[in-house]
């Protein structure tokens, strides 16, 4: 079975769809408005005639590619290609603007390729052990897991935490928009058929990080204070560096690993929790937001973990972990790999096969990516002049293209002038995308869980994976009042 | 200058206002299950109290640097948009094709390009490129505009 | 800036007479590229589906076939915009069962008469699936233990208003059964919570909960079709069992905007039943679990007459009608 797993991987025809899955997946994913998912889902129609492995091995080494991709830009210039890049331009974008770029790019292409490595760890050893966490998820859980997310507003609210808070509701304010899922009904959709649907994430994203970005970067043309590119001090990452972002890589690239198999949660999420537990754990959380390692290390780390974690209780069960591998659970049926515990017996050659192709895969990116770093670099040195409007159309056609929508073109506009707007007066963007995607996760668990418990509170603490969570999430919510609250009783008692 | 913050702020208590306004009139739920109404509203009155906190806030507060901007800046902000507001009508119109380097092109010349090679270089392979992964390997369709 | 706008006067004029061209061009079609809309999101069975005929159909017709994803709003966007594409038969509009049960909740423009039916080529029915361990194994132990536990039974759906919604609450009508509706994110997020336990009941496709049989967490009680899934033989339809208005298609056609000349709706209906009929399209279909059933033009509009009456009744019943 070995020899026979190993012939499989290393034909050339394996060889060739995972390097060319991968090299798709950083450009997709490096594009704002490209999500993974998307490339995942057009590039399927293309794999039809190959042969399972072979299929499957472009789509996942996209699927890998894509969501490290999406660093690449949110480094260079603070415009994440995907929503999981979001967190990773707290830290990445100020390095970046320090002249740092190349080290940012190699720490993140060095965490990436950890996280998605020891997730992939986790998928070939434990995977059925971990999958049956995954049906253990149903309302309340999810519900509790949402609101742990966004308890993390209070973390990555920069200087002011009722302006992180302002900007967390507003984004919770504009997830509301749309067709309520529980009861049908459409709220603050003015009539409008497109406003029903809700309004797009990507759009949102786009606008509020890439096109205010843009505008930003129309001031600085005049002021003329842009990074001086010529002196790229550090372009590579140094064994100091190595050292520093491992841990803190190895425990994103877990935390990954188990959001990632949570049903519905994905790399989003799981970049934000990693980056908030490291500021925890860190001696200098002050440092957070300067553009330091290990905060470009944990999201890179945590959102490529949810790679392998999303296989897991796809590949055991047939349940996709997020919207990457739902789309992946399709391609699957349309080779008849039926996912279940009967696979790995009846199609046991093609599941190894699978595996080693998911290492290779990250080889391939952690290749691709250190020998490229010079290349993407290269973007930061095109004079702003000539890269803003580039990024400009990027916006515009990305934002059309996630659902052939002109309308979210316009939102995306709107995001953009909003976004600027907020920015200057200094109100954190990230709370507006946690809560853009958290808002409806929690909101829909809430309610649905009171239908399943007719309407009794107590299915939120009768069961324990949602008990816990709701009882970490309150503590983080209100650890910067705990916290002074603990700093004054320690003075009193000082004082007396 | 705390200007935009403290305007943010009242806009966002008027919004709340709108939302808890708004929210009232939806259905309520039944069986003890929440209605629509239920989220909106407790959101609404956050946002108020937060933004109310802010307001009083920022009286303490020192000017932030991100805040300062002079008259010149803000044009130019305006007229970048206008650009783009311009290309977003022109590509419905037009389509990708013409009007993406003739939106690159102009914008280019007004952030200060006055390199013909560059100017001209950048607006075509821009879009050739943009167009052969959008249109040629992902099969995504480009706005064509009215005329095609 | 001279420059610029000679150019511009210039393309304007080109564009003009292209457009005119095509104008006196209508007689034969098609003599230009077809776009056809998915109202659903890329790499789903249904985009897979017209993906994949577009290929043979581009080689047919002799003319480019573009597809458009316009997803969103439970298919309402997709639908609305084709509704109001050109009626020249270069807009075509994947039709979903969707179109029928969309149009019962949502304040929307279109209906499925705002279509004139082209055909239809793939149909997909329900199925009654409960999870492996409940203690009853056919429908009218199902319907006893329902009765005897009123309001405990719960069916999980795609969201109220959804199609598994007006299916799940069809069925309970007509066994006059009370049971608690729980409504997902979609099917797939259903049947999820159907594996784990968290819901009784699912009414979806035999291929979505196809993964969850045959792993043994769920078991499939009933068909809602006119007669047995080849993949289910030994499971009966709910017509055996006395329930004759538990059949509801979930279909995937094609249409176009009223106004369409007959003979171009003509020439489509024939590409799409070529295309259908080829064999590469009978492979592909047979190979991915498709059911291949075409209907003309007339029968597919009689056959969403029926159905949408029923769901019209169930938006009453339910207290959604907009």
């Amino acid at each position: 079975m070995i020899v026979e797993v190993l012939q499989n991987v290393f034909s050339w025809q394996v060889l060739l769809a995972i390097f060319a899955g991968v090299s798709a997946g950083i450009a997709i994913g490096a594009m704002p408005g490209l999500t993974s998912t998307m490339g995942i889902a057009l590039l399927m129609p293309l794999t039809f005639k190959f042969e399972p492995q072979v299929g499957m091995m472009l789509l996942i080494g996209e699927f890998v590619g894509g969501i490290y991709g999406g660093s690449i830009t949110a480094i260079l210039i603070n415009t994440p290609g995907t929503s999981s890049a979001a967190a990773t331009t707290l830290d990445g974008f100020p390095m970046t603007k320090r002249g740092e770029a190349g080290r940012a790019l190699g720490i993140s292409t060095i965490a990436s390729a950890t996280g998605g490595m020891i997730s992939g760890l986790m998928l070939v050893f434990i995977a059925p052990t971990l999958a049956s966490m995954a049906l253990k998820f149903s309302a309340p859980e999810t519900f509790a897991l949402a609101f742990f997310g966004i308890s993390i507003i209070s973390s990555i609210s920069a200087n002011s935490l009722t302006k992180g808070l302002i900007s967390g509701l507003l984004g919770l304010m504009v997830s509301l928009i749309g067709m309520d899922n529980i009861s049908g009904y459409s709220r603050f959709t003015f009539g409008s058929i497109f406003l029903m649907n809700g309004l797009s994430f990507i759009p949102v994203l786009v606008g509020l990080f890439a096109m205010s970005q843009c505008l930003t970067s129309v001031e600085e043309l005049m002021v003329n204070n842009s990074i001086d590119t010529k002196s790229l001090k550090r372009a590579k990452i140094s064994m100091k560096d190595f050292l520093k972002i491992l841990p803190t890589a190895i425990r994103a690239g877990i935390t990954g690993t188990f959001i990632g198999i949570v049903p519905g949660a994905g790399g989003d999420i799981s970049a934000f929790v990693s980056y908030d537990m490291e500021k925890r754990l860190s001696k200098h959380p002050e440092l957070f937001g300067t553009g330091i390692p290990e905060g470009i290390a944990a999201p890179e780390a945590s959102n490529n973990g949810t790679t392998g974690g999303a296989l897991i209780p796809l590949l055991t069960l047939g349940i996709p972990g997020d919207s990457n591998t739902a789309v992946l659970l399709g391609a699957l049926m349309m080779y008849n790999l039926t996912p279940g515990p009967q696979l790995f017996v009846e199609n046991a050659v093609t599941v190894k096969t699978l595996f080693v192709g998911f290492f290779i895969a990250n080889f391939v990116m952690l290749t691709l990516g250190l020998s490229n770093v010079k290349n993407f670099v290269k973007i930061v040195n095109i004079p702003k002049q000539v890269l803003v409007p580039i990024v400009m159309v990027l916006c515009v056609i990305g934002s059309f293209a996630i659902n052939t929508n002109f309308d979210d073109v316009i939102v995306m506009f709107v995001a953009g002038i909003v976004g600027y707007v907020l920015s200057k007066g200094g109100f954190p963007l990230s709370p507006i995308v946690l809560a853009l995607i958290l808002g409806p996760m929690a909101e829909g668990n809430f309610r649905r869980s009171l239908v399943m418990s007719h309407g009794s509170y107590s299915i939120f603490f009768t069961r324990p994976i949602a008990a816990t969570f709701i009882f970490i999430a309150l503590i983080s919510l209100f650890w910067p009042i705990i916290k002074t609250a603990v700093k004054q009783i320690k003075q009193a008692r000082m004082s007396k | 200058m705390i200007k935009i913050s403290r305007i943010f702020s009242s806009l966002m208590i008027l919004l709340g206002i709108y939302v808890i306004f708004t929210a009232k009139q939806f259905p309520a739920g039944t069986n003890g299950v929440l209605g629509p109404g239920f989220f909106p509203i407790l959101l609404g009155v956050l946002l108020i109290a937060l933004s109310i906190i802010q307001i009083v806030h920022t009286r303490h507060d020192k000017v932030e640097e991100n805040e300062k901007t002079d008259p010149a800046t803000i044009k130019r902000i305006l007229i970048s948009a206008l650009i783009i507001i311009a290309y977003m009508v022109f590509i419905n119109i037009l389509g990708f094709l013409i009007s993406t380097p003739m939106f690159l092109f102009s914008i280019m010349f007004y952030f200060g390009v006055r390199k013909k090679s560059t100017l001209i270089l950048t607006s075509l392979v821009t879009t050739a490129v943009l167009y052969f992964v959008f249109l040629k390997f992902l099969s995504v369709s480009l706005p064509t505009g009215i005329f095609f | 800036m001279k420059k610029m706008l000679l150019a511009l006067l210039l393309i304007t004029t080109i564009a003009f007479s292209a457009f005119a061209q095509g104008d006196a061009e209508q007689a034969k079609f098609p003599t230009k590229p077809i776009t056809i809309t998915i109202p659903v999101s890329a790499g789903g069975g249904t985009d897979l589906l017209v993906r994949a005929m577009s290929g043979p159909l581009k080689d047919l017709l002799g003319q480019p076939v573009n597809v458009v994803n316009k997803p969103g709003a439970g298919a309402a966007i997709g639908f609305a915009a084709g509704a109001s594409d050109k009626a020249d038969g270069y807009s075509v509009t994947s039709m979903l069962a969707e179109l029928l049960t969309v149009t019962q909740v949502a304040d929307v423009n279109f209906s499925y008469q705002s279509f004139i039916p082209v055909c239809n080529v793939n149909s997909e029915y329900a199925t009654i699936t409960v999870r492996a361990d409940a203690p009853y194994n056919t429908i009218p132990e199902f319907i006893a233990y329902a009765k005897a536990h009123p309001g405990e039974v719960s069916f999980g759906n795609s969201g109220v208003g959804g199609i598994w919604h007006f299916i799940s609450a069809a069925v309970a009508s007509e066994m006059g059964i009370e049971v608690t509706h729980v409504p997902f994110e979609g099917g797939g997020t259903a049947v999820t919570a159907l594996a784990g336990g968290h819901v009784d009941a699912v009414c979806v496709t035999p291929q979505e909960v196809e993964v969850q049989v045959k792993a043994g967490r769920a078991k499939v009680l009933a068909v809602l079709a006119p007669e047995r899934h080849f993949s289910l033989p030994d499971v009966p339809t709910a017509t055996e069992l006395g329930y004759p208005n538990l059949v509801f298609t979930i279909f995937r056609g094609f249409g176009v905007p009223l106004g369409t000349p007959e003979n171009v709706v003509k020439t489509l209906s024939d590409a799409f039943e070529t295309v259908l009929n080829s064999p590469e399209i009978t492979k592909f279909m047979e190979e991915k679990h498709y059911t291949k059933d075409f209907k003309t033009g007339a029968d597919f509009g009689a056959q969403m007459a029926r159905e949408e009456k029923i769901y019209a009744d169930m938006a009453v019943q339910l207290g959604l009608k907009k």
